[in-house]
């Protein structure tokens, strides 16, 4: 069941994947010009400086991966439901539960290749615009992160989970409210939602980052880097909003989402009736 | 017409000697309600090995919502279906039945890939199937699997001969057919004919719901009608 399931999502949307790369393409390309706001005039602009720049821009984390990443997988279960596919597949199965799980692992596979496919955007990017490795740092977290624990790779890889993490609860979020209402349009509203909350959070109230989803993701928010940053050492967020919070609230909303998708799908009829 | 009838005839009589009383389906006292309205009032129905059931009734009188139950689609509100010995339990760690396929009103594929691509995505489900299998099925139901055109581009009888092919293609030990004619030409209904009374030989149960008298007449050996939520023999 899992590997159909993988074929048949990833045979069904190569196309989707193409478009979302090439919008990463422009993305990344949109965010290089966009990058005067941390580096002085006349500075040469370095790869990690702009890798980490780009996963922390709010065109990023609020619009580009949620967003391209709902258009990827937000009808992975009501395509099956609405095009009565779903009837086949379940005829071939032993437990409905192998079907909602393969469903999950579309959707972890799915982030994992989303997150690398943008940081391979940015890497052509930098690779297009001969961006150096070495030189002078200008970005907050690269420097926060060579002062704190000297190795870059190492905080790269922690942006990526956090980055990849978001996105699988996001897409069971997605996932769970698509069998709950049996379409693919509130799973859109919820993150509309999440949109106005997540952007209230970073621009006005940086007090509300604690509880949306949006704004688990970009490392630049977390303590140690927001906490050198912020004018307010003693704060709630500089002190308790840190990297594990976030990974705490991520597979937290994972696990919630995976129990009410599993058991809605438990109790449901299969039928595109509606009933 | 005399032949055709003769044939038929024959059919029955060597069917009949096959049946050996293992009870393959049992469906008991099954009710079926949504919100206020009764589908489905206490539904019993046993099946042997290598026979066909034909179940006829007016439309929306529940004769696909049965067959839904028993693929544990959709939960009855009463009652216990039973499937070679394994009840039916629709939920995420239950049982849903094993060995048995389904064309359920109009078939829906991937309409972008082939016929063959379909089928081949399908078979690696269950992984019982190998390409040369698939073949072999789409040939008997009048497809030829070299053909590239998507499914998108089939007509409504390739899209049906196609659902048929899914259905027998992993020999399943019970099929339950919805309408499984419609959009057939005659030579379609021909084949589809001749590939239940195979597979019957082989021991294969089939359960068939058909607006089409001829369907029924030829093929079943018991039909049962629904009507106001119950079901009755209408002719053995």
């Amino acid at each position: 069941m899992i590997l159909f399931s993988l074929k048949s999502y990833f045979l069904k949307s190569k196309k989707k994947w193409l478009l979302t790369f090439l919008v990463m393409i422009t993305i990344s390309i949109v965010l290089k010009y966009n990058t005067g706001v941390f580096l002085p005039k006349g500075k040469d602009l370095l790869v990690w400086d702009y890798i980490f720049f780009s996963f922390s821009e709010p065109i990023v984390f609020l619009l580009l991966a949620p967003f391209m990443f709902t258009y990827l997988i937000g009808d992975i279960f009501t395509y099956d439901l609405k095009y009565r596919y779903l009837e086949l597949i379940m005829v071939r199965a032993n437990k409905r539960f192998q079907y909602f799980v393969s469903k999950v692992l579309i959707i972890f596979i799915s982030s994992n290749l989303f997150s690398l496919c943008f940081l391979m955007s940015l890497f052509t990017c930098s690779f297009i615009f001969k961006m150096q490795l070495e030189g002078n740092y200008y970005y907050d977290v690269t420097i926060i992160s060579l002062e704190i624990s000297n190795s870059i790779v190492h905080t790269l890889i922690i942006q990526y989970i956090l980055f990849a993490m978001f996105l699988t609860a996001l897409g069971t979020f997605i996932l769970a409210i698509s069998i709950l209402f049996k379409s693919s349009v509130y799973g859109f509203i919820g993150l509309a939602i999440f949109l106005q909350n997540g952007h209230n959070a970073i621009f006005n109230n940086n007090n509300a980052m604690f509880y949306s989803p949006f704004a688990q993701a970009p490392l630049y928010y977390h303590s140690p880097f927001f906490s050198y940053l912020s004018s307010d050492n003693t704060s709630t967020l500089s002190k308790y909003f840190t990297i594990s919070y976030s990974l705490s609230y991520l597979y937290g909303m994972f696990l919630i989402f995976f129990l009410v998708g599993c058991i809605r799908f438990r109790k449901m009829n299969i039928s595109s009736k509606g009933w | 017409m005399f032949k055709m009838q003769s044939e038929n005839a024959n059919f029955k009589k060597r069917r009949w000697s096959n049946l050996d009383n293992n009870n393959l389906v049992s469906l008991k006292n099954i009710t079926k309600k949504f919100k206020d309205t009764i589908i489905l009032k206490n539904i019993n129905l046993n099946i042997n090995k290598g026979e066909v059931v034909g179940i006829i009734g007016t439309n929306g009188c529940g004769k696909t919502t049965l067959l839904r139950i028993i693929m544990g689609f959709i939960y009855p509100c009463k009652g216990e279906v039973i499937i070679n010995g394994n009840k039916i339990i629709p939920g995420c760690l239950g049982n849903l039945p094993t060995k048995v396929d389904a064309l359920i009103e109009n078939p829906s594929f991937l309409n972008q890939f082939t016929g063959f691509k379909n089928l081949s995505l399908l078979a690696s489900i269950r992984n019982e199937v190998n390409s040369i299998k698939i073949k072999e099925v789409m040939r008997k139901v009048g497809l030829d699997p070299d053909n590239k055109k998507p499914v998108s581009k089939y007509s409504l009888g390739m899209r049906q001969r196609l659902g048929i092919a899914q259905a027998i293609m992993e020999n399943p030990s019970l099929v339950l057919f919805d309408e499984p004619t419609n959009a057939l030409d005659t030579d379609g209904i021909n084949i589809f004919t001749n590939i239940v009374k195979e597979m019957v030989d082989k021991g294969t149960s089939f359960i068939i719901v058909s607006h089409r008298k001829e369907d029924i007449d030829n093929l079943c050996d018991r039909v049962y009608m629904i009507e106001n939520a119950s079901m009755s023999l209408y002719k053995n």
